[in-house]
């Protein structure tokens, strides 16, 4: 009892106590901060692998399983697997259509090729779609675009009128007669008005001001994302534009997109490489039966839209394309048999392949469980093909072709997932460094504090005090320091946690508003403290040096940075494989941290209560 | 058990204290008896050794091992346990020093009842008493002032109200006007004489004559034995 009115009394009285208290929580803090960013990070990984994934997946690389289509069916039959899809991995070479002019970049890519439809309902990659909308800033290029393709048939529907207004517009102003313009308008050919009017396309409003109505609608006839926002959208899930197969590419597949400080993304020119204005050419090396190279395949695909897993490796690399076209680039489709002595004569049908199935378990059903099922499923589906038809072409069988695997998602991305724990982990076990530090600092300031209190206890000796009410007053006052401090830390982490990208982002791209109040905060003190240097104490003007000088070099370096465009980038993207910082605590890891911090608090003060407790009390009161 | 009205009892005391390699004997069997209700004053010369004598019989400190022991109420403090020890402290005796010795970090009140919490008493009752006996002592409007603000006089007699609120038997007073001015001393003294005529038992140590005068009885301390006067 009395020693919980002397702990609230040492505690509110004295700063020392408040320094152990600030060092817990920033032990705390520290803690939070680096085991919720390692576990939201963890977390993020699996999630974004799961996305791209399904819940299971059945591959045989390269070669592909033929009659995939059974398979899947198979698959499907087994109660907790809800879909199943095909799919194509393979690599190739995507040609990019930037830079302007005919020598154009090209990108190293993971193909995927997809079941649009199926593969959505598996991996729900709907909402990975980067284009939700198509963006404000690409209208005007959409307009060019479009006025570009129909130029030719635009300038046969302008009347003289019009004709006259687009060479006012494209004649400098006051030096033309309009009987000038009339005549020079009766000379020029279509194809000379086709090539005016592609001009005009940059300038919208121009555009908008000469043409009719009705000659704008011909434009937005011919570029429909004008009008519906949602088609981008829609063309990204069905991998098509224009009713022609399209491709997807992850968005750090384009260096026309660049991460914003705001953790968006900004295309570059001003919308100019939108990349679904664009077309691409994929080239792929298919590899024959016997596992040799073939000719290389190409097809031209326009981009329907772009997408982001979170995971910087897949999206830096991967492009999604229609099953068909994957199987056509990688010679997985289906093919005729022919005799090899005599090329007319059809000895059978190769069947189409997929190197992939990903399999999507029902609500409720684990990817392990679900992993059961599909194996099942496999054996059901080998035992349904008739071996001995000679129509049959072989299917890879588990124990014979060891390139055939059954895996859960987790297995699958062991890869990026493993070494992602591993790291946590470590994390974890570095980190539990600062209980140490925690103990050993509660440690010295109760030390001194025992030292500076010794007449007190010698005191409460003399009135009654136990030597273990004594160790009581000093256990709680460090029970109360460690409870404080771990509630004051977990406040700080949470507050950083959950701000974490925006003081990321203020890193990277400093406001030059903080920096100049920094500078000047830091001036003024520094005046101040110099000012006083002559006075009595000392103390003030050195401690108001010492706090204006971080002051001053900080607010330099912020302001320095701010104006030189140079700040400080922790979390490259392309570093750190997602594109945000995952920014919310870790609960459980947060308590468990705040348990230790209180435990070594205690710890730490356990020591000093003791010496406290064996004071002795004559000694203790002998000098004033 | 002895005299049934004797209350404490120091029997052939001795106390040797080390300074490096030389030992000091401070007390060389000192032996002393306090009635119930006694005033009893030792006077001694700076060093002489009355605050260990005083300490020895308040238990904070203890004779040399088997040279003498401490009798209250006719019961050796040796033979107690811990637990009992600490209340003999908390309750039979009371302690004033010459430096008032209050904790700094508490008021005025929190300081004369702490021996109550340390006690584990209700909190009302003890703070009621406090209350009580402050005002008594004239410090009704110092109750919620930190020791640092009052003066000498002020903090000795809150040192005072301290020592009592236990109601204790006896009340051990170390030099408790050696900090003061002459006028401030008496109106201490005039408040031990006051708790003394209701029946306390005060032991005081001083080098004083005058001060010495003020009790019952008069022993001096000479070379670390006791002789009365």
């Amino acid at each position: 009892m009395y020693q919980l009115l002397l702990t609230n009394r040492y505690l509110t009285s004295r700063v020392i106590p408040l320094l152990a208290v600030a060092a817990v929580a920033l032990c705390v803090a520290l803690v939070i901060v680096v085991v919720s960013v390692m576990t939201g990070f963890l977390d993020m990984v699996k999630e974004s692998g799961r996305t791209l994934m399904g819940d299971v997946v059945v591959g045989y690389p390269v070669a592909g399983i033929p009659y995939y289509e059974d398979l899947m069916t198979a698959i499907e039959a087994k109660p907790n697997a809800a879909v199943a899809t095909a799919a194509i991995d393979t690599w190739g070479i995507l040609r990019m259509p930037y830079p302007d002019g005919n020598a154009k970049e090209t990108e190293a890519v993971q193909i995927w090729g997809i079941e649009p439809g199926r593969f959505n309902e598996v991996t729900g990659f709907e909402d990975n779609l980067h284009w939700q909308t198509t963006p404000e800033e690409t209208r005007r290029w959409l307009i060019q675009d479009a006025v570009t393709r129909i130029a030719i048939d635009l300038a046969g529907t302008l009347t003289s009128d019009q004709k006259i207004n687009i060479l006012e517009e494209f004649a400098e102003s006051g030096t033309t007669v309009r009987e000038d313009l009339i005549a020079e308008s009766e000379t020029m050919s279509t194809e000379e008005w086709s090539r005016r009017l592609r001009t005009l396309g940059r300038f919208p409003s121009i555009l908008e001001h000469v043409l009719s109505t009705e000659q704008m609608a011909m434009i937005h006839a011919e570029e429909p994302r004008l009008d519906d926002d949602g088609l981008v959208l829609e063309d990204g899930v069905n991998l098509s534009r224009g009713g022609r197969p399209a491709i997807v590419p992850g968005i750090h597949v384009s260096q026309g997109n660049s991460r914003t400080s705001e953790g968006d993304y900004a295309i570059a020119r001003d919308g100019y490489w939108w990349m679904p204005r664009y077309e691409g050419v994929l080239t792929t090396i298919p590899i024959d039966s016997g596992g040799g190279m073939t000719e290389p395949e190409s097809v031209i695909l326009p981009f329907a839209n772009e997408f982001s897993s979170g995971i910087f490796l897949i999206d830096e690399k991967r492009v999604l394309v229609p099953l068909a076209t994957a199987q056509e680039l990688t010679h997985l489709d289906e093919a005729l048999l022919v005799d090899e002595d005599d090329p007319t004569r059809i000895i059978g049908k190769d069947p189409a392949r997929a190197t992939m199935i990903l399999v999507r378990a029902n609500e409720g059903t684990t990817p392990d469980e679900l992993l059961v099922e599909v194996e099942a499923a496999y054996e059901d589906f080998l035992n349904t093909l008739d071996r001995n038809d000679p129509q049959h072409v072989p299917i890879p069988t588990p124990g014979i072709n060891p390139g055939l695997y059954m895996q859960t998602w987790e297995q699958h991305q062991a890869s990026f997932i493993g070494p992602v724990e591993k790291e946590r982990e470590l994390m974890r076990v570095l980190f539990s460094i600062v209980y140490i530090v925690c103990a050993a600092l509660v440690l010295a300031i109760f030390w001194s504090i025992v030292h500076e209190k010794t007449r007190d206890i010698g005191i409460l000796r003399s009135i009654g005090a136990s030597r273990r009410g004594i160790i009581g007053i000093f256990l709680l006052y460090g029970l109360v320091v460690g409870v404080l401090g771990a509630l004051l830390g977990l406040l700080l982490g949470w507050l950083i946690v959950s701000n974490i990208n925006l003081i990321h982002d203020g890193m990277g791209d400093p406001p030059i508003v903080l920096g100049i109040f920094l500078l000047s905060i830091g001036v003024l003190l520094a005046g101040w403290s110099l000012s006083r240097i002559r006075h009595e104490r000392m103390l003030p003007s050195v401690l108001g040096c010492m706090i204006s000088l971080p002051l001053l070099l900080l607010g330099g370096v912020i302001t320095w940075a701010a104006s030189y465009d140079a700040g400080f980038v922790m979390w490259d993207p392309k570093v750190y494989y997602f594109s945000v910082i995952p920014n919310s605590v870790d609960f459980m890891s947060a308590f468990v941290t705040m348990i230790g911090a209180v435990v070594f608090s205690l710890l730490g003060a356990l020591i000093p209560a003791v010496k406290a407790a064996d004071t002795d009390p004559v000694d203790a009161l002998r000098y004033e | 058990m002895t005299s049934t009205n004797i209350i404490l009892e120091g029997r052939d005391l001795q106390k040797t204290y080390r300074l490096g390699n030389v030992e000091v004997p401070v007390l060389k069997g000192a032996s002393i008896n306090i009635k119930d209700g006694e005033w009893v004053a030792v006077l001694g010369s700076s060093g002489s050794g009355k605050s260990t004598l005083l300490h020895l019989l308040g238990d904070l400190d203890r004779p040399d091992e088997n040279k003498g022991s401490v009798h209250y109420r006719g019961e050796d403090l040796k033979s107690l346990s811990h637990g009992r020890r600490n209340a003999y402290r908390n309750r039979d005796v009371g302690f004033v020093f010459q430096f008032y010795h209050l904790l700094p970090e508490l008021t005025v009140l929190e300081n004369a009842t702490l021996p109550g919490f340390v006690a584990w008493q209700g909190s009302r009752h003890v703070t009621e008493d406090g209350m009580e006996r402050l005002k008594a002592f004239g410090l009704g409007h110092r109750l919620n002032h930190r020791p640092r603000e009052l003066s000498g006089g002020e903090r000795q007699r809150v040192a005072i109200a301290r020592a009592l609120i236990n109601r204790p038997s006896v009340l051990l007073a170390d030099e408790p006007t050696g900090n003061l001015d002459e006028q401030t001393g008496e109106q201490i003294l005039d408040l031990l004489a006051a708790e003394h005529q209701r029946g306390l038992a005060i032991v005081m140590v001083t080098h004083d004559h005058s001060i010495a005068d003020r009790a019952d009885r008069v022993v001096e301390l000479h070379h670390g034995v006791l002789a009365d006067n």
